[in-house]
């Protein structure tokens, strides 16, 4: 086990690395551009949901030594269980062929080589890493790379913003024109999906039963949660607000990648698209094993198959062959074609709807002495999580409306 | 149920779609900024010509899927020139 010191540097510099990501970065662009500083507050909100429900799921983990999914299954049953993990999957899915098609557009920034030619070399590293890997590897190696995303807020203040509209974005909706009011808050519904991705609760709480976190771990925890979020939603204001600056005086509204390639040049100039390329290429890569991974967690404990990635594959077959099936399957539309930044705002909006499902089991099991015994929630704890609760049915209502009106 | 599906509706209501002229002239000026702007990137020597050549092309295809017209044949007329510059 490692020390609380490390565990939580470790921690930080993943989020850091694994809060970006094509969702993230996407819909970051596109509000920078098309709504100045007006959407900010979404990533406050978001991560401000996420902080609470990362730290429940590793209390969960370190006191119960049960990942979400596991709990799920023991307190509800496998008839309750099922049906979410399943809405979860098919979400997954589409997050993960978004997140491969960031890598290869990442790469295509670098090379100039169509992002269709990547696809399936891109399946095979991410695969074989896997296969082979161990969570420790992987992790470490994609979250010292990303920490090159520290390249966009040193763009953004490089870029001069104005630091007072900034504030008050990032504390209250700026309500745009009617005519672009539909956008507005379906691209607020798609940054929150890209915030509170449901994977993330899976894959942190497997990964603290892993690495046998305890009891004593607690505050180790919640550093990490507060502090590697903090970050991670920091380096994502600075995607927006880089973008703000550029694309936005000059009336750009992001319709493709290839347009937000251009958004450091301004600010960092010849290092600005090998910066940006790698820093998308990485980010994705971290989390579409982050993705792929935590769907064959939650299959896993939901069946109850043996799982773990630090194992061998031979010794938890079924685990191994879920992550290989979605890999290979999930880039299945970026070969016929299907734009990936269309991929990824339709999967950010799906996510979002999933989310109720997803958190609603949170009120319960961290509430139930049985699980975590003296360390329930507080009443600030449970008041955030009935809040995100309320806001994710809503967002889960209004997202196909708004995806007509708004969507593009 | 039935106040979501009310908050739903309105909130779709709210964000009318603007005219379809409206959004082709928005859509062609918006990639003339881009290709301004790469152009631009490319003369100070701060991008190769392959990203140039992928915004040209992302513009061609953009351009002709959303927009008809004078404007929108300007526009991808610059493209054209741009890609053609960063052959």
């Amino acid at each position: 086990m490692k020390s609380s010191l490390l565990q939580i540097a470790l921690g930080i510099i993943t989020s850091i690395g694994g809060f970006l990501e094509v969702g993230s970065i996407a819909t970051a662009a596109q509000a920078g551009a098309s709504f100045r500083y007006g959407l900010i507050w979404a990533i406050v909100l978001g991560t401000l949901c996420l902080v609470f429900l990362i730290e429940m799921s590793g209390r969960l983990a370190a006191v119960s030594e049960h990942t979400i999914a596991d709990a799920v299954r023991e307190r509800f049953g496998f008839d309750f269980a099922i049906w979410p993990r399943l809405a979860e999957l098919l979400v997954n899915y589409l997050v993960l062929g978004a997140e491969i098609g960031g890598v290869c557009l990442g790469l295509k920034v670098l090379t100039g080589i169509d992002a269709r030619w990547w696809a399936v070399p891109v399946a095979l590293i991410l695969w074989f890493a896997l296969w082979v890997g161990t969570l420790d590897i992987i992790e470490n190696a994609t979250s010292i790379l990303g920490l090159l995303t520290i390249a966009f807020v040193v763009a953004a203040v490089k870029m001069h913003p104005d630091w007072i509209p900034l504030a008050r974005g990032a504390v209250a909706p700026v309500f745009p024109p009617r005519s672009e009011s539909g956008q507005y808050w379906f691209t607020a519904v798609s940054i929150l999906g890209a915030t509170i991705s449901p994977y993330m609760f899976y894959f942190y709480s497997s990964g603290a039963v892993e690495d046998g976190w305890k009891e004593k771990d607690l505050p180790a925890n919640r550093v990490t949660a507060i502090l590697g979020m903090s970050f991670g939603a920091l380096m994502s204001i600075g995607v927006l607000v880089v973008s703000a600056q550029v694309f936005n005086p000059r009336g750009i509204d992001i319709k493709r990648y290839e347009q937000i390639a251009l958004v450091l040049t301004p600010a960092l100039h010849q290092w600005g698209w090998p910066i940006f390329g790698i820093s998308l290429a990485v980010c994705c890569f971290g989390a579409a094993v982050e993705i792929s991974l935590a769907s064959a967690y939650s299959m896993a404990q939901t069946f109850g198959w043996n799982w773990g990635e630090d194992e061998k594959p031979a010794s938890r077959a079924r685990f191994s062959l879920t992550y290989t099936i979605l890999i290979f399957l999930s880039i299945i539309p970026l070969l016929l074609g299907v734009d990936p930044l269309k991929q990824t705002i339709v999967s950010m909006a799906l996510t979002a709807i999933v989310l109720p499902l997803a958190i609603l089991p949170f009120l319960l099991l961290l509430n139930d002495e049985k699980f975590v015994g003296t360390h329930r929630n507080g009443p600030i704890g449970n008041a955030v999580v009935t809040f995100t609760i309320f806001m994710a049915a809503i967002i889960a209502i209004v997202a196909v409306p708004l995806e007509i009106v708004g969507g593009g | 149920m039935r106040t979501a599906i009310a908050l739903a509706l309105l909130l779709a209501a709210c964000g009318t779609k603007p005219p379809k002229a409206e959004l082709e002239k928005k859509t062609v000026d918006s990639w003339e900024a881009t290709l301004a702007l790469a152009r631009d990137a490319y003369r100070r020597g701060d991008v190769p010509k392959h990203i140039v050549r992928n915004v040209a092309e992302a513009a061609t295809e953009e351009i002709s899927k959303e927009a008809k017209g004078h404007e929108a044949a300007r526009a991808l007329a610059a493209a054209h020139d741009l890609e053609e510059q960063a052959r």
